[in-house]
């Protein structure tokens, strides 16, 4: 058994992918197992050429060169014979095929199929006392595995995927589904049999893989469970009694049940709860958090503006693509008047509202860090691509190379990040500016009295130059002799005083009046005045646009050299996105990932929109269309539907309707014997998924039952009412936990405090997550903890009996049994959207005894039961 | 012996539900002795002895082993010789070792507390895992892999040994992750009653490490009434149609929160221990309270028949400042630890309770920048207390840097199979049927370390 272990290179960084290969990989080997990787399965016979054995298993040939060869050559030998490294001794240069082919003063270091004429072979062997690579000074000779290995690998033709030069390399070097073109013609729908099965292309795909795979889909859902399904996948509330009515009319008008319910899509699709509950599922991909979570959790109190944004944008319908260019480059972007710009500079809070370690006391290493975290999410968010693995080495699966993420770092280190913080105490080392939008914007903030205002400067001016006098002294004393670097508590607790000062005036301008501030991004300056050139020394460096060096194993010290600012080298043609000198190329960056060329995009987009439908993406790996994600269930489908999106208008409402209009999606939930033997997972849709409700829907629903009027709150949020400060923290400032924990409100889920690593009891405990990560698809437990929420919580009991008193008001009655049957059917219509049978007739009589005299606790305990049930929470 | 086949077990459970008229405690009951078919010995175990309960402290972030139980005299001698990776510099550990015990242990001066309970470890200096990335190793160490959705090790060993105590969760995860935690929790398909219950999360408090909403403002008996109505509609849901196991885990976890109510609040209640047990734990104050109330109520937890109790402590991922925040991480679990240890020992509960003590990978020993350690995969350390593991006995190399397992490598699926040997179950018999093929913790990998057994 070989151990290829030695061969693998380590990489710090933790955002790498999980890849299946990799596993197998690793499995087979503790197995002793022949069954990957042996020299005859993976490089083919090693007497035929390299192209023809390319020919052949090129994926595999891919796998072996990506796992195998080129970490070893990263590892081993680029520090000193690469581009990125800026070093090619003895002018031999291994980060290209070409480069080992051609190799350096001495010969070829590869010759195909000949180990013994490669000059890297015996300098790995240490065959020659004169040639011995690597040396010493860089760990020495490699292990006996590793030698084996690129023995083997050149033995077998020396599969090399990478093009000429590092810099130049072509397309991807992988025939990964996911980087394929989009086809020029839409994959035609596949000819079925029983076509009025099919009320859309869609159901061809679906209908097509059933006959292969010898599945029969279940029958339709009933009416009810339809209706119940599509209300709450489109806007996240239960249909109401004003809609049903509504759904009844159109049917009768129009004749057909069919035809009333793509009416009613319609409706739900124009109602602003379909830009509620999508823009939720939008805040998802974009990691949206309300504070900075980490070691040291500030509030974000601007946060709002943008998740408010997102709902705006579905709303109006704003074009997928062009929602993508603002989030990345909005301020770039021409507007036509100022709420335009208002619009697209809060858009680009998107790449401001990330996780930020705001202690981290190395300043370079902050922008760095940020840069990362924003190439992270743009690229999850748009593409499923994990680029920000490439941050200390080659992408180990996916053809992004470090200089390609050095390319884009130079795109955000170029770009100022105004996220706020600027309170928070000394161990805030790295607070930023905000964004002041232009003209009247509404705050979250009540106006001042201009006497108020002017009070707040001059004390702000008092500690200012109490400081400074204090530093003065200091230096005084230094330069006559003194030593005193010690600790000024003073100084300490000054500059926390200044900052927070300095946050709380920046909210106002000098009459009195609320600022509206916003997170944004902007392109940094040109250049510096000398003045500022200080401070750039403090802050590490980025201070202006320009690119970025490439940091050797993303050590902040190691810097190499300079790589110019470029879209990733994966799809069209670079030169056409070229970055013009005197702007960050965030632009360029955004135009290049919605454009035509770029696949992924779209693919990625329909693909979301399909999970959030039907509970299951066809591609399930949501996050990662890399090479260590998952194969699509139905390719042609996705591409199909990725082309219509694209050539649609990336029309996100189009997507949804289509989809949900479809046969497909109308199947009933049911379960069929034959069908789960072939297909467990249901990855082919002989059958509905059945989906838990999100945590918000589950609330939004109780709330809706309970007749809340759902509104949007004055205040945005209260992290924005709450101000600058820590979050959770104990008798601080900021917001205290219970705060968060209990917050509640008329008002949808969304407008909720979203903190990082502190939400509000209910969301938490039905999954919710807190915006870490870019996180599309949601976790979901079923716990103890949730029946306890729902049996004992005061916000239980507090809506059911808001509930049970409209069903008293609608039908009163002194004593419970009164108007029994019209109340129970009105409890069941609100919560579970249907009639209750005859059974559950005679549980609730039995129930309602239990306090016969007290009509409202003896509903109150009915309706919070029916709101407790299964069926309240699953959507079938 | 062969063991009960889940799928025949939820059938007939099925049926009852559909068909019994008697009540649902019962129901639960039966579901539970069913289970408890698991529990019997395997056989195959090399000991008579097996641990019946598992307490997991897992360090997330990944903690540095050679500054910590696997000393490096080598690294002291090659402090600042290049390192593995080009340009890297190997870094001696800031902090002295000693031996301990009549084992003669070597412990770092970071635990002077735990050190007093060498002879009670058992250390694997040579564990592996097959990412170096936080994510997936952190699923990896709680479920075998991070390629697919797995039970997590609590879900399978409560699944095996079945619930000692019908009224509190058999799994109980304090102070998880705020994010991404699900999988170290989840059952995957595994019914969902054998789902961790967590208790806060790590972005709070430790007064949030309980259970809100165990208090019923109505009586017993109302409450009753109302679950009985609740489970009558569920339980015809569930009649509705076959392959609901969402709708049985819901069921399932009603029948549980009810009795957790009566149960439960006691065993949270810390205020019922000595101020001589709170000192031992270190759980009055200063920086060992949090973990040290932690480590208290997990042992309550345990001692109420709870299988398996994982407790999160993180961040140890000191990329950074290495001196100054891995002893403030060591100082803070350090009496809290060993007054674990001394508390389960001096109850008889050592003997059967399994003390696992592990992050998901460890630290380079060579530097990252002056102050900090990168993430390793290939070797870091790993040590159990109690049960049938050999006390004071360490098992593997990791070379003579720390860089890579050189002598008996572990990866996480050997350690998953001991685990279960430990508890007296093969790991090879214990399986779920799913989706048409039988699925084990160690999928078709793992071996029994047989040397750390006693």
């Amino acid at each position: 058994m070989m151990d290829f272990q030695a061969d693998r290179i380590e990489h710090g960084h933790p955002r790498c992918g999980p890849n299946w290969w990799f596993a197998l990989l690793l499995f087979g080997l503790m197995m002793g197992s022949p069954m990957l990787w042996g020299q005859d399965r993976i490089l083919g016979d090693p007497s035929t050429d390299a192209s023809e054995t390319a020919m052949r298993g090129s994926q595999r040939n891919v796998n072996f060169f990506e796992s195998k060869i080129r970490p070893l050559l990263a590892k081993h030998c680029y520090e000193c014979h690469s581009e990125p490294a800026g070093k090619m001794e003895a002018g031999l240069r291994v980060d290209t095929a070409a480069g080992l082919r051609r190799g350096g003063a001495g010969g070829p270091a590869v010759v195909p199929g000949k180990p013994s004429q490669s000059r890297l072979m015996q300098s790995v062997r240490y065959d020659d006392p004169t040639l011995r690579m690597p040396p010493e000074e860089h760990g020495g000779k490699l292990s006996d595995e590793a030698i084996a290995t690129l023995e083997k690998w050149i033995l077998a033709g020396a599969f090399d995927p990478r093009g000429p030069t590092a810099w130049e390399e072509p397309t991807p070097a992988t025939d990964w589904w996911a980087f394929q073109p989009l086809p020029a013609n839409r994959p035609t729908p596949p000819q079925v049999e029983n076509s009025s099965w099919c009320y859309d292309p869609i159901d061809q795909f679906i209908a097509s893989a059933h006959r292969n795979k010898g599945l029969m889909p279940v029958a339709d859902a009933a009416p009810e469970t339809l209706m119940r399904r599509v209300a709450l996948d489109l806007t996240g509330l239960p249909p109401s009694e004003a809609d049903l009515r509504w759904f009844h009319q159109q049917q009768d008008q129009l004749g057909s049940f069919q035809k009333a319910y793509v009416a009613w899509v319609d409706r739900l699709l124009d109602s602003r709860d379909f830009a509620i509950h999508f823009g939720r599922h939008w805040l998802d991909v974009a990691r949206f958090g309300e504070s900075t979570g980490k070691e040291i959790n500030v509030s974000f109190p601007h946060a709002w503006r943008y998740r408010d944004w997102v709902i705006d944008a579905i709303d109006q319908e704003l074009p997928y693509d062009q929602f993508l260019r603002e989030q990345i480059a909005g301020d770039l972007l021409e507007s036509s008047d100022s709420s335009d710009q208002v619009r697209r500079t809060i858009a680009t809070g998107f790449l401001a509202i990330g996780p930020k370690s705001i202690n981290e006391p190395n300043p370079l290493q902050f922008q760095l860090d940020l840069a990362d975290e924003q190439i992270d999410a743009t690229f999850q968010a748009t593409m499923a691509l994990t680029v920000a693995c490439a941050r200390c080495h080659d992408h180990l699966f996916d053809p992004i190379t470090q200089r390609d993420y050095t390319a884009v770092a130079g795109i955000f280190l170029s770009t100022e990040t105004l996220f706020g913080t600027a309170s928070g105490g000394v161990n805030n080392r790295n607070g930023a500016k905000l964004a002041q939008l232009p003209g009247e914007v509404p705050s979250a903030l009540m106006d001042l009295d201009p006497e108020r205002i002017q009070g707040m400067k001059e004390r702000l001016k008092q500690l200012t130059e109490e400081r400074n006098s204090l530093i003065r002294q200091r230096i005084e004393a230094n330069r006559k002799g003194g030593d005193n670097n010690a600790v000024n508590p003073r100084i300490l607790a000054l500059a926390t005083e200044i900052a927070d000062a300095e946050a709380e005036l920046q909210n106002y301008r000098d009459d009195g009046k609320a600022v509206g501030l916003a997170m944004a991004v902007r392109d940094k300056p040109l250049s510096l005045r000398p003045i500022d050139r200080r401070l750039q020394q403090r802050r590490g460096g980025f201070e202006t646009i320009g690119e970025s060096p490439l940091f050797v194993r993303g050590e902040p010290a190691k810097a190499s050299d300079k790589v110019p600012r470029s879209v990733p080298r994966l799809f069209g043609d670079a030169k056409q996105y070229a970055i013009p000198s005197n702007a960050s190329g965030r632009l360029q960056l955004a135009d290049w990932i919605v454009s035509p060329d770029n696949p992924m995009t779209a693919r990625v987009a329909v693909n979301r929109i399909w999970y959030w439908l039907f509970g299951q993406g066809l591609v399930t790996s949501l996050d990662n269309f890399g090479m260590t994600g998952d194969h699509p269930s139905h390719p042609e489908l996705l591409d199909a539907l990725a082309i219509d999106f694209r050539d649609g208008g990336w029309n996100l409402k189009a997507m949804v309707r289509r989809i949900v209009t479809s046969h497909t999606y109308q199947l009933a939930a049911e379960h069929r014997a034959e069908n789960f033997q072939i297909d467990p997972d249901n990855r082919l849709l002989w059958r509905a998924n059945r989906k838990r409700l999100t945590a918000e829907a589950i609330r939004d629903s109780i709330l809706t039952v309970a007749g809340i009027q759902l509104r949007v709150p004055e205040n945005g949020s209260v992290v924005a009412a709450a101000g600058d400060g820590p979050i959770g923290a104990p008798r601080r400032a900021g917001l205290r936990e219970e705060q968060i924990v209990q917050a509640d409100g008329p008002f949808r889920s969304i407008y909720l405090p979203n903190p990082r690593g502190l939400l509000p009891e209910i969301l938490e405990v039905f999954d919710m997550p807190d915006g870490t990560i870019v996180q599309s698809a949601r976790e979901v437990t079923n716990v103890p903890t949730q029946s306890l929420f729902l049996l004992n919580s005061r916000f239980a009991i507090r809506y059911a009996k808001k509930g049970a008193q409209r069903i008293l008001e609608a039908f009163p009655g002194d004593r419970a049994a009164d108007a029994f049957g019209e109340r129970l059917e009105l409890a069941y219509r609100w919560t579970l959207s249907r009639r209750p049978t005859a059974s559950e007739a005679r549980s609730a009589r039995e129930l309602l005894s239990t306090d016969r005299d007290d009509p409202l606790a003896a509903w109150t305990l009915l309706v919070q039961g029916l709101m407790a049930t299964a069926e309240f929470r699953y959507l079938d | 012996m062969s063991l009960c086949h889940q799928r025949q077990w939820l059938g007939s459970r099925r049926q009852m539900l559909q068909h019994s008229s008697l009540g649902f405690g019962w129901m639960a009951l039966q579901g539970l002795l069913a289970r408890s078919v698991h529990a019997a010995p395997a056989g195959q175990s090399s000991t008579s002895r097996t641990a019946k309960r598992v307490l997991f402290l897992c360090m997330r972030g990944g903690p540095s082993h050679v500054d910590t139980f696997d000393h490096k005299p080598s690294l002291d001698r090659d402090d600042g010789k290049s390192g593995p990776r080009p340009g890297s510099r190997l870094m001696r550990s800031p902090w002295s070792f000693q031996r301990h015990g009549d084992s003669g242990l070597w412990i770092s001066e970071l635990f002077p507390q735990l050190a007093h309970h060498a002879d009670k470890l058992c250390m694997i200096h040579s564990m592996q895992t097959d990412v170096p990335a936080h994510p997936q190793a952190m699923v990896r160490l709680h479920t075998g892999t991070s390629q697919f959705v797995r039970p997590s090790m609590g879900a399978w060993v409560l699944y095996g040994l079945g619930s000692a105590n019908e009224n509190l969760p058999g799994f109980v995860s304090i102070s998880p992750p705020a994010n991404g935690g699900a999988s170290m929790i989840g059952s995957a398909f595994l019914p969902a009653a054998y789902q961790g219950t967590r208790l806060g999360n790590d972005g709070r408090t430790f007064e949030s490490a309980t259970l809100p909403n165990l208090l019923s403002l109505r009586s017993r008996r109302t409450q009753r009434q109302q679950l009985d109505y609740i489970q009558s509609l569920n339980r015809q849901k569930l009649a509705q149609s076959e392959g609901q196991p969402e709708v049985e885990g819901v069921i399932e976890s009603y029948e549980l929160a009810f009795r957790m109510q009566s149960d439960m609040p006691k065993v949270l209640d810390l205020g019922q221990e000595t101020k001589t047990t709170l000192d031992r734990y270190g759980a009055d104050q200063g920086p060992t309270s949090a973990f040290g109330r932690k480590c208290l109520l997990a042992r309550r937890l345990l001692e109420e028949g709870v299988r398996f109790v994982e407790i999160t402590h993180g961040n140890w991922d000191q990329h950074q400042q290495l001196r100054n925040a891995l002893a403030g991480n060591c100082r803070a679990i350090d009496r809290p630890i060993a007054g674990l240890l001394e508390d389960l020992d001096s109850r008889g509960m050592l003997e059967d309770t399994l003390v696992v003590w592990s992050g998901e990978f460890g630290r380079t020993p060579y530097a990252q920048g002056n102050d900090g350690r990168d993430h390793n995969h290939k070797a870091f350390t790993l040590w159990m207390a109690g049960g049938p593991v050999r006390a004071g006995f360490s098992y593997g190399s990791s070379g003579d840097h720390g860089i890579e397992a050189t002598e008996n490598p572990v990866p996480v699926v050997d350690f998953h199979a001991t685990l279960l040997a430990l508890l007296g179950i093969d790991h090879e018999q214990l399986t779920y049927n799913h989706a048409g093929r039988d699925f084990r913790l160690t999928d078709v990998a793992g071996r029994v370390l047989k040397e750390v057994m006693a």
